[in-house]
């Protein structure tokens, strides 16, 4: 899943600058699950900033609209109604929520409500990690169904650097250092013959790197 | 009604000879690790093993005592008892009742009885009454700091090294009963089925279970397994009828709750929020609906999983909502079990002090989140959040949820630029009205000052 | 004009134990600095590496400073790593190091840049050390760039990787190392050894595999001061220091000397062990005290003592003596042969 945090709300609070009436725009799928963006955190937002306009006098009022998921334009088209005649929205989707809510209502200001993280799991309750960059070719069957692109830090596709000490990465001795998680996997398994060949440098075209990308389902247009 | 035995426990023939002289049928399963799963509620588990499907009322986990049970040599005629309370905070109040009342009986049989642990908890439910009398029986009181146990695995013998920080003693004895006991082996088995948590190492955490009595987190379910090291037999004797009596007559009533909560499957995200944080394991994916369920029977209403739950999916049937009142006053939620027992007893004594005092009772402290506490100052000038001392919850975790959940609220309103002392948080125990008095005047008169 | 070895491999070819040592450029533009460093060095190593940004901290580049050392006439190592450049910078900069002259390269993954001046930085990582490595001996061999497309003049480089005989786990880091080795690592220069034990233990490894006969191993020696830089090292993640030495260290009158006595120490116990084709010290931020190290270790060309002053003329006058070979080459040859008359002088 994508994983978002909130944005602080002092900086909500400046975005909103000349407007008065608000719809907050919270998103009932990632972000909801991710315990950022869905209808609770919006009705906490909503609140917070109604007490800020009763006590700053600066007339923002607020309501709270939920879709179901801001990523498919049908969701906000079954939303839209409660979007009429708002000076600003806060989209509390991750930043693909906000970018579509701003193609779908093209006169109204929409504003982000979190920042969007990453691609990744809930390891425990309110624990969330990443795991995946998204680099459009994935590798994982080389090295043990372990990321090295997303959970070593520098990416290392041959094992690990220097830093690696008592499994943990040096950059932050919470985080595993992703090439001994490799390596304990690959042993588990009795698969350490694959991490023995030298992987060669990664066509990046297939991430980011190769600018905008899109995937296309052909049987299902017409 | 069936009840289902986990666990391969010399003391099954006891257990099952009990339980039919209550009318109730016994179902082994003597390996754990052919039990797939357990699901369900108090009065209709479902067990499946590898082999079939068995549907019990109740679950009693009576699994190979733990290493300390195993092999130890103690016997009856043992002179020396050493009870260890190993939590690392104040134990919570019910246990230090029941380790006292084990001292008390235990010296009474004129052995030697040495109490350890690193907090004392001294006062509430007659406690001071049993210290007292304990320590007119000889019972030996020791606060220690650290403590290090070992064994011989030749006598069984108990070598506990004990530290207060500046010295050392050392207790040698074949009686230790140990407040937390490991589950053995089976320990992150039975955790993985019965949805406990695991401490560190092989014990089940304190908030999964109780040891003594056996009962446990989760409404049904109970715990045989390792209560006590030493006297072995007289122990699990008494917990085996406390655990059958509890079983009998709750099996005799519906235990059917009138507050439960209630999952709208329509607004629910099936992010899983709800189910890790229940202390109860009273919410069950519905795979049908793609949405949680509340297990009517194992729930016990302490409103945790709506406060956590990011989709506002979930509310507490049965359970009085607030009702708003005018501004430039005080709202005070306050846990049943502690707050609000304080506050009627101050009732009439605070009613003067605020313009308007508005008084919620919630079924623990667990439930309010930060949005409904920020909600409620559109329409109250403060709000007060009165819960249990801390591990003095009977939801474990409700009163800790509830400071998270204050500080998270005034982070919010810090980071808007707005007086954060408009919420306040504290712990009261039922006994303790003057300190929540106090407090009351003390928002009182922070109030008068300019701001 | 390419295809003449280094300094640095002629004397590990010829079989001598090597001495290479470290300097690190100035976090200014401050060429004296690079010079002087190199003045202090000359005739008493065999080549010196110059650190790329070493701990993600801004610094002269490494293939500048190489250049500025080797008018001092000592052969740099130049040092390349994944941190700041993609393959497309890493190659070019690599083509230019060569087109200067630069013959030795040491290839790293690099310090992350949390750990440096600029955290802000964003990572590259675009290739890894082993990665780079493999890439720079497909130069060399097939003359190709990363791409598959050709290059007509090829770096040439003498190819160099790190490692740690005392990173754990061992076994998965001994598989990153035969990696090194299989990618092309012509030499290898250690984490600093103080557990000479541990480290004998890791060489019967390397000469069970037979990596001894592949790549030449230069043992890291680290120069500590005093007892606070010893016990700073020792926190180091991946450095096994034994208790003996802080002991040696806590009871020495004078801890600067006791500090040059425990490298005497490691450096005659280490040459003993099979396999080792050099030494490397690493004396950071004391790099004056290598020339003594170096002299007290036996270890300089011929036992000489070094003429700091004068060596530079002696090898200037050598060379023009030998006036038909071409300026860029002859530094290296010259020193090379004074180093091996100096040895037959010795024997």
């Amino acid at each position: 899943m994508i994983v978002a945090e909130q944005k602080p709300i002092e900086e909500i609070i400046k975005s909103l600058e000349g407007f008065r009436n608000i719809a907050i725009a919270a998103c009932g799928t990632c972000v909801t699950v991710c315990m950022a963006g869905g209808e609770k955190e919006a009705l906490k937002l909503a609140s917070v900033l109604e007490l800020k306009s009763s006590e700053s006098g600066n007339g923002i009022t607020c309501k709270v609209i939920t879709a179901q998921r801001q990523c498919d334009v049908e969701f906000l088209d079954d939303a839209a109604e409660g979007f009429e005649g708002v000076d600003a929205v806060i989209s509390m989707g991750c930043g693909a929520g906000v970018q579509f809510m701003a193609e779908r209502f093209r006169g109204t200001p929409v504003l982000p409500g979190v920042n969007t993280k990453f691609i990744g799991v809930a390891r425990e309750i309110g624990v969330w990690t990443e795991m995946c960059q998204g680099c459009g070719d994935c590798i994982l069957e080389r090295t043990g169904g372990v990321c090295p692109v997303t959970r070593c830090s520098k990416s290392n596709f041959n094992g690990p650097c220097g830093g690696s000490a008592n499994g943990k990465c040096e950059v932050s001795p919470e985080t595993d250092c992703g090439w001994q998680l490799i390596y304990d996997r690959l042993k588990e398994l009795g698969r350490l013959d694959r991490i023995y060949n030298i992987i060669e440098p990664k066509d990046w075209r297939s991430s980011r790197d190769g600018g905008p990308r899109k995937v296309v389902k052909k049987e299902v247009r017409l | 009604m069936k009840v289902a035995v986990l666990g391969n426990s010399r003391y099954n023939g006891i257990l099952k000879e009990q339980l039919s002289k209550e009318g109730l049928s016994t179902e082994f399963f003597e390996n754990i690790d052919e039990i797939k799963s357990i699901s369900g509620e108090a009065g209709a588990f479902l067990i499946k093993t590898q082999k079939n499907a068995v549907e019990a009322g109740y679950v009693i986990v009576a699994g190979d005592p733990s290493t300390l049970e195993d092999s130890s040599t103690a016997q009856e005629s043992e002179r020396q008892v050493v009870i260890l309370l190993d939590y690392p905070e104040e134990s919570p109040a019910y246990m230090t009742e029941t380790a006292l009342t084990k001292a008390i009986r235990l010296a009474g049989k004129q052995k030697k009885v040495f109490y350890l642990s690193k907090f004392m908890r001294i006062s509430g439910n007659g406690l001071e009454e049993l210290y007292k009398q304990a320590r007119n029986m000889g019972v030996a009181f020791i606060r220690y700091t650290g403590i290090d146990i070992s064994r011989d695995n030749c006598t069984g013998m108990f070598h506990l090294n004990i530290s207060d920080g500046y010295d050392e003693i050392g207790i040698d004895t074949f009686s230790l009963i140990k407040t937390r006991a490991a589950g053995g082996n089976n320990a992150a088995r039975l955790s993985g089925l019965l949805k406990f948590k695991l401490d560190k190492g092989t014990y089940a955490s304190g908030s999964s279970y109780f040891l003594s009595p056996s009962v446990t987190s989760r409404k049904g379910v109970y715990f045989l397994d390792g209560a006590s090291a030493g006297n072995l037999g007289e122990e699990i004797i008494r917990q085996i009828r406390f655990t059958v009596s509890e079983i009998s007559s709750n099996s005799a009533k519906t235990c059917e709750q009138t507050e439960y909560a209630e999952v709208d499957p329509g607004k629910c995200a099936f992010c899983y929020t709800c189910y890790r944080a229940c202390p109860h394991s009273a919410m069950i994916p519905d795979y049908g609906n793609s949405a949680m369920k509340n297990l009517n029977k194992a729930c016990q209403a302490c409103g945790i999983c709506v406060s956590v739950c990011p989709a506002d999916a979930i509310k507490i049937k049965g359970m009085d909502s607030v009702v708003k009142t005018v501004p430039n006053s005080l709202m005070v939620y306050c846990c049943e079990n502690s707050g609000e027992i304080a506050v009627n007893r101050i009732a009439d004594e605070i009613a003067g002090i605020f313009e308007k005092i508005s008084i919620a009772s919630v079924s623990c402290g667990g439930e309010i989140s930060a949005e409904k506490i920020v909600d409620a100052l559109k329409s109250y000038e403060k709000v007060l959040y009165v819960t249990c001392k801390d591990d003095a919850c009977r939801h474990f975790d409700g009163n800790k949820r509830a400071r998270l959940q204050t500080d998270r609220a005034k982070e919010m309103l810090r980071s808007a630029g707005l007086d954060d002392s408009r919420i306040v948080y504290m712990q009261v125990s039922h006994a303790m009205p003057n300190v929540l008095r106090d407090n009351i005047r003390d928002l009182v008169l922070q109030r008068q000052l300019p701001i | 004009m390419t295809d003449v070895k280094s300094n640095l491999q002629r004397v590990l070819e010829a079989g001598h134990f090597s001495v290479t040592a470290e300097i690190g450029p100035p976090m200014s533009a401050d060429a004296d600095f690079v010079r002087k460093r190199a003045k202090e060095m000359v005739g008493i190593i065999d080549a010196a590496n110059v650190t790329d940004n070493q701990t993600a901290i801004v610094r002269m580049s490494s293939i500048a400073a190489s250049c500025l050392i080797r008018g001092e006439n000592i052969e740099p190592i130049v040092q390349m790593t994944c941190r700041d450049r993609n393959r497309i910078a890493i190659q070019s900069d690599l083509l230019g190091a060569y087109a200067l002259g630069l013959k030795n390269l040491l290839c790293l993954s690099g310090d992350h840049q949390s750990f440096g001046n600029h955290p802000q930085s964003k990572n590259v990582y675009d290739i890894d050390s082993i990665q780079l490595l493999q890439a720079l001996t497909r130069m060399k061999n097939e003359k190709v760039f990363i791409s598959g497309k050709p290059v007509k003049v090829p770096a040439v480089f003498f190819l160099g990787a790190t490692a740690n005989p005392f990173a754990d786990p061992e076994e998965m880091q001994f598989i990153r190392f035969r990696k090194k080795i299989a990618a092309g690592a012509q030499f290898i220069q250690t984490q600093a050894i103080y557990d000479v034990e541990r480290f004998a233990a890791w060489m019967e490894k390397v000469r069970a595999a037979g990596l001894h006969e592949k790549t030449y191993i230069l043992a890291g020696i680290l120069v500590n001061k005093s007892l606070k830089s010893l016990e700073m090292t020792k926190k180091v993640a991946g450095m096994a220091v034994p208790e003996s030495f802080t002991d040696r260290m806590k009871k020495a009158a004078n801890q600067e000397e006791e500090g040059v006595a425990i490298a005497l120490d490691l450096i005659k116990d280490i040459r003993k062990i099979e396999g080792v084709s050099g030494i490397h010290i690493m004396a950071v931020g004391w790099e004056s005290i290598v020339p003594s190290i170096v002299e007290r270790a036996g270890l300089l060309p011929g036992g000489r003592k070094p003429e700091t002053g004068n060596q530079k003329s002696e090898i200037r006058n050598q060379k023009s003596e030998t006036g038909e070979r071409r300026k860029t080459e002859s530094i290296e040859w010259q020193r090379l042969e004074t180093r091996e008359k100096l040895r037959l002088d010795k024997d």
